[in-house]
């Protein structure tokens, strides 16, 4: 390694630029933190009603296809048993499309709290 | 890994984050400061996929060093590195003029060149951490390290 080289690293070595206060940077990066904070508490809200949304269509569904499955022998014997199932199918699907949308308006959050009071929505 | 943990590594490294920005910024630190934030925020919001908490220095290094990248190509930071100066200065001056030439000198190299050269000498890091900060290989970094400090001591002797 040659003398320039020494002197360089040495240089570098050395190099601390003058920096802005470090409490303001701090404090900058809470405020940003504590919004990050705010959207992380949102979606994880979001995501515990749609999962309890979805179990709630899904049992439904299922409840829904079981009971009509057993009534099938009682319902309209006349008609053709494809039509029949097609009844089946769509009231199960109505049904768990029904039940998704109430559920989630049922597991609705509450207000957001952390807002100002001006400001409070019904989230969706 | 919590809010307070995190702040109180960040903390302790922030010195180091901020130095290593402002020497991949050219001395601009008003910029270095945007992109350290940047940086700890987007660290912030990953922090779950941090498994091992000695290793978060290299994983924010790692971090900033992406972001300064793509910052670099969103902006393209201004070649003129006279402007980079004239903003540090506003801010730093007296540190500014000292490490003026070493700046420009800086500005000068590529992006790697720049990164592997501060992260070995300034921050201290081994090959094998510099590789793994800036997803390459140890070979290449030997190669960026030497480059750089080729070129650094060609500009500095002008």
């Amino acid at each position: 390694m040659t003398e320039e080289d020494k002197e360089l690293i040495q240089l570098l070595r050395g190099f601390s630029p003058e920096q802005s206060s470090e409490v303001d940077f701090m404090a900058r990066l809470q405020s940003q933190m504590e919004t990050i904070d705010l959207v992380k508490k949102h979606i994880e809200k979001e995501r515990r009603r749609n999962k309890y949304a979805v179990i709630s269509a899904a049992l439904t569904g299922c409840i829904v296809g079981i009971l009509m499955t057993l009534a099938l022998p009682f319902l309209f014997t006349a008609i053709e048993q494809l039509a029949l199932w097609v009844v089946v199918s769509i009231s199960a699907l109505c049904s768990t499309l029904a039940v998704y949308y109430l559920a989630r308006t049922l597991f609705k959050s509450e207000q957001c709290n952390y807002m100002p009071l001006s400001t409070r929505v019904s989230l969706p | 890994m919590n809010r307070e943990q995190f702040i109180l590594h960040t903390t302790r490294n922030l010195e180091d984050i901020r130095r290593l920005l402002t020497a991949l910024c050219c001395g601009n630190s008003s910029l270095a400061d945007d992109i350290a934030q940047d940086s700890l925020l987007k660290a912030y919001i990953s922090i779950d996929s941090l498994r091992d908490e000695s290793n978060f220095r290299s994983w924010i290094m790692r971090i900033a060093y992406t972001t300064f990248l793509n910052n670099k190509r969103a902006h393209q930071i201004n070649e003129n590195i006279e402007a980079a100066i004239s903003l540090a200065s506003t801010e730093a001056t007296d540190s500014s003029f000292k490490y003026q030439e070493l700046y420009e000198a800086l500005n000068r190299l590529t992006p790697t060149e720049r990164t592997s050269v501060a992260l070995y000498y300034l921050e201290g890091y081994s090959i094998k951490e510099v590789a793994s900060i800036i997803g390459s290989k140890p070979d290449a970094v030997k190669q960026h390290i030497y480059r750089g400090r080729t070129h650094l001591r060609n500009l500095l002797e002008k």
